[in-house]
């Protein structure tokens, strides 16, 4: 299998200018990590400062996980799993959905925008979603700046 | 006990993939052969598949929490304990008998070594043939040298030994020494093999050998099969192949290649009409004006219908009338088909696109070795069959093979009560479907309770028209009541059925009251269906079930009518009915030409909406027209309508090829008014699954786990779940009892691992996770209260860690380790 952490070689230079933000991206295992990867052997750049993970799930995403990411220093998380329909597990999209919901208001009382959270539905064979999705996501992660959690070490 | 059987797979698409898979998990050592280099065959380029419009292989896939079966998109590969799969080879011939078979594999695709490979591309770039690629039938071409798959990694080059010319210049460009042309000649035989099954699927139709519609000489006249590569969300908008305009207007022209008499081809392909209905519907997403040229809009499926009517909502345009020519207009780079949409009425419309719907290839001859003994040829492999169908194909051929082949594989008893799994089944009903579904478990040593409502067994297989079927069915029952494993209830009813996979417990009332309890590890429903009932206000008047049984009764010596017409699809392919029967037409047609032999003079008129006849029941509709009956189509907004008089009746309906209103006088009048399911919401409430609003019950998925129910342990099959033929009732039975065999072998298993687990210490009882499980994998335990999972349910997405409050839902210790690992 693939490696989960994937950093793009830094070639572009649009790369470097928010080298000290961190993305984490949350990313289902049977959708949006076979996009990443049909994005990468396609070699589409997507900016270097976002890291995937791999969740079996978008549904097992616990609201901890997304609550300690930040705490941990995150600047932005993002959030890609199958669309509507597509799950494997039938509806763990659509949990995502509810609990990400749900947990806006709660980044917003502790004092992080709920912008720098963001749900998208990225199909297999959409390497080109992808890599939009993310570089956007990016984009405006970079125009908030760090998070005000950054460097704490809370967790 | 015997050793497991070898079997040989040939062919590694989605029906080969499901009949490996199925061999493995009973316990068979597999060998996959596919000529590509990657698995998943035609499913690699299809993105969306209908009747959803989703993507969903993986769902093939069967859960393991020991995490030693692939879990991931088939795309990207493919890994499975049981099964050694050959990527690049192709079977070239079998031979010896069942028990010492030996195959001869030799290599069609060369893989690049891709250890040694760092996808540097000189090999690509120096390799001078050129040829089209997996996906598409040319418009895309690549060189025989090039990556296997668009998902694969780009050190994973293949070289298809059908184009390459072994000049072997890749190889003196590569500085790494990662081809290796020698192995081109390369050669593997297997032998001691038990029994083979072919699933290796047929092949297409290419329209420039056969020069359809001239579509050698228009760059923008594509195959269905092109025109999903164009349509891959990889790929950004549609644009002409000519000259990269975007598509603005697009047609689709159904039957290339298929239902015609000049191509020798007088069969209906059975899935193109579904598939450019959904490439439409996909096209008008982006905004393309869509229309479709047809004759009969074959959508013979349970949920086809309604999804003709969403395209349709969509804005797909349907045109029936089957064009003769396509033109190219010069000077406007555009193409013109013309065509008469109704009789003198002329007219040409122009489009940007055209797509020919192509099916199977008239030419196309299962290899040689298909027909000897030991090699079970699956259907799919003779006829092009829809996703669901060719998963439901494969699983029954791997049961029919299994059956002939083994005598024991399964552990014996006390082993199985250990594991707290119920080794027997529970079938309910005892109709074709049934009685194989029961008959292929027990030949898999599995003990089965055979339920009947009625007092004998066979249902409407009983009734069926054709006297080899009948004898079929007569046997299969008379052997489920010899076989020593099967044991029958008639005339009795499942009333409940509770508790979890492996361990469910039914009662069972017969006849006379009494009620028994039966302990069962898994349950098939098969409860089979009825016609559906016709307000019978004339006399004279039949159903189509009752008229064929009546005209086919005496055999050639019996009586027919006069004048006979048919009304079909009466009250039904409209809602609230909105299927279509599947049954009706061929048994129609069949009906029309046994009375014509009975009385060759007789007046025979078929009214119509379209004539659903697949495969080489085309041949019917063929000879119903060359022997003069009369074909009438017609409107669900304006039905014929009936009157009684003087004995004969009277039907009115307008013929839209004279124009007009016509007037129709018969001594028999038969009506199809369908199928409609036996028992089907009583069912789905007592094992508690899922039914649609006509009653049938539902599979867990449409496409991909066609007889699982949303129930684990639960399968369904034949008329109960969707209505189907005589044939294919008696596959779904097969599958269905496939799948159980699956299950049981799995929950046996000594080393059964779950993927979640509780920890009661933490657990404060809340029931979340209860609510969370989409596969009611969770369950209170009986006796003490406990939150307890389910392993045969449990397919491991996790929804019950996420929410639980406590930590009392926790991953497995072997995954705890592996599955955030970033690996």
């Amino acid at each position: 299998m693939n490696t989960g952490i994937s950093r793009p070689e830094e070639a572009g230079t649009d790369n470097s200018r928010h080298k000290e933000l961190d993305v984490l991206a949350l990313v289902c295992n049977w959708c949006t990590y076979t996009a990443a990867d049909l994005a990468g052997v396609t070699r589409l750049h997507y900016p270097a400062q976002v890291r995937l993970i791999r969740f079996m799930c978008t549904g097992m995403i616990d609201m901890r996980y997304i609550l300690s990411c930040f705490l941990d220093g995150a600047d932005g998380v993002f959030i890609g799993g199958c669309h509507p329909g597509d799950c494997h597990y039938l509806t763990g999209n659509l949990k995502a959905r509810v609990r990400i919901k749900g947990i806006r208001p709660v980044l917003e009382s502790v004092g992080i925008p709920p912008q720098r959270l963001r749900l998208e539905w990225i199909g297999a064979s959409e390497g080109k979603k992808l890599q939009e999705d993310l570089t956007s996501f990016a984009r405006v992660i970079e125009q908030l700046g760090p998070s005000d959690y950054k460097g704490m070490n809370l967790v | 006990m015997k050793e497991a059987a070898r079997a040989l797979v040939m062919g590694g698409g989605v029906s080969g993939l499901k009949a490996a898979m199925d061999l493995a998990r009973a316990g068979c050592s597999v060998f996959l052969a596919e000529k590509q280099a990657v698995p998943a065959g035609l499913l690699l380029g299809l993105d969306r598949q209908f009747p959803s419009n989703h993507c969903g292989l993986c769902r093939v896939l069967p859960p393991d929490p020991s995490g030693r079966t692939w879990q991931a998109c088939m795309r990207r590969g493919f890994g499975h304990p049981g099964i050694e799969f050959f990527p690049g080879f192709e079977v070239q011939d079998i031979q010896g008998s069942p028990g010492n078979m030996s195959a001869t594999l030799i290599r069609q695709t060369l893989m690049v070594d891709s250890d040694k490979c760092n996808a540097c591309m000189q090999c690509v770039e120096v390799c001078p043939v050129h040829m089209p690629d997996l996906f598409s039938t040319g418009q895309i071409p690549v060189k025989a040298i090039s990556r296997a798959a668009p998902h694969r990694p780009p050190h994973h080059l293949a070289i298809s030994l059908e184009a390459c010319t072994l000049c072997g210049r890749c190889r003196d460009a590569c500085r790494e020494g990662a081809i290796d042309l020698d192995a081109a000649r390369e050669e593997k035989v297997l032998d001691n093999l038990d029994f083979a099954v072919l699933a290796s699927g047929v092949e297409y139709c290419l329209p420039e050998v056969y020069n359809l519609y001239q579509s050698a000489a228009h760059a923008d006249v594509i195959t269905t099969l092109d025109f999903e590569a164009l349509l891959s969300s990889a790929g950004t908008d549609i644009m002409r192949p000519s000259d990269g305009r975007p598509v603005r207007r697009a047609a689709w022209v159904q039957c290339a290649g298929s239902r015609s008499l000049k191509l020798e081809a007088d069969h209906c392909s059975g899935i193109c009409c579904m598939i450019s209905l959904k490439q439409a519907s996909l096209a008008r997403e982006k905004d393309i004006q869509c229309s479709i040229f047809y004759m009969d809009m074959r959508t013979s499926g349970r949920d086809w219908q309604k999804y003709l009517d969403r395209a349709r909502e969509k804005g797909v345009e349907l045109i029936r009338c089957r064009p003769h020519s396509i033109e190219q207009v010069p000077e406007e780079q555009i193409l013109r088909i013309p065509h008469a949409p109704s009789p003198g009425n002329q007219q040409d419309r122009d489009f940007d696109l055209v797509v020919l719907s192509v099916g199977r290839d008239p030419a196309w001859k299962p290899p040689e070795y298909a027909g000897r003994e030991g090699v079970f040829t699956s259907p799919g492999s003779r006829r092009v069959l829809d996703i669901a169908r060719s998963i439901i194909a494969a699983s029954a051929t791997a049961a029919t093979a299994l059956g002939e082949d083994r005598q024991e594989s399964l552990p014996d008893q006390e082993a199985k009560d250990q594991d707290q799994v119920h080794s027997r089944v529970l079938v309910v009903g005892a109709g074709p479907a049934g009685l194989s579904a029961a008959l292929t478990l027990a030949a898999g040593n599995i003990p089965v309770v055979l339920v009947e409502q009625k007092d004998h067994l066979g249902g409407h297989g009983l009734s069926n028209i054709s006297p080899e079927q009948r004898k079929e069915v007569q046997d299969l029952a008379a052997r489920a009541m010899e076989h020593k494993l099967v044991q029958v209830y008639p005339s009795a009813a499942v009333i409940s059925c509770t508790g979890p996979a492996g361990g469910f417990k039914s009662r069972i009332r017969d006849s006379s009251g009494d009620e028994k309890e039966i302990l069962h590890g898994a349950a098939v429903l098969a409860t089979g269906g009825r016609a559906a009932p016709v307000a019978r206000q004339e006399d004279r008047t039949a159903d189509i079930f009752e008229y064929s049984r009546r005209i086919f009764a005496a055999g050639n010596s019996g009586e027919a009518p006069e004048s006979v017409i048919f009304i079909l699809c009466h009250n039904t392919r409209q809602e609230p009915a909105n299927y279509c029967s599947r049954v009706c037409c061929s048994l129609a047609l069949k009906s029309c030409l046994q009375t014509l032999s009975l009385r060759p003079e007789a007046e025979v008129t078929v009214f119509y909406r379209d004539i659903m006849v697949q495969g080489d029941d085309e041949e019917l509709y063929t000879r119903a027209r060359s022997e003069g009956v009369r074909f009438i189509p017609y409107s669900p907004d304006a039905p014929p309508s009936l009157e009684a008089k003087d004995g004969k009746i009277r039907v009115k309906g307008s013929d839209p090829y004279l124009s007009e209103e016509s007037e129709y006088e018969a001594e028999q009048l038969v009506l199809a008014p369908g199928v409609v399911p036996a028992a089907g919401s009583e069912m789905a409430r007592i094992f508690n699954v899922h039914s649609s609003a006509e009653g049938f019950l539902c599979e867990a998925d449409a496409k991909y786990r066609p007889v699982e129910s949303g129930r684990a342990g639960i399968f369904i099959c034949g008329l109960a779940r969707n209505p189907v033929p005589f044939k294919e009732a008696v596959l779904e039975g097969r599958a269905a009892a496939m799948s159980a065999l699956g299950l049981l072998k799995q929950g046996l298993d000594s080393r059964l691992q779950t993927f979640v687990r509780v920890k009661p210490a933490l657990c404060s009882l809340c029931g979340l996770c209860l609510e969370a499980c989409p596969f009611k994998a969770r369950y209170a335990h009986e006796e003490t209260g406990a939150m307890a999972v389910d392993p045969l349910a449990c397919r491991g997405c996790g929804a019950c860690v996420a929410v639980c409050p406590n930590k009392a839902s926790a991953w497995s210790e072997q995954l705890e380790e592996n599955v955030h690992e970033l690996n």
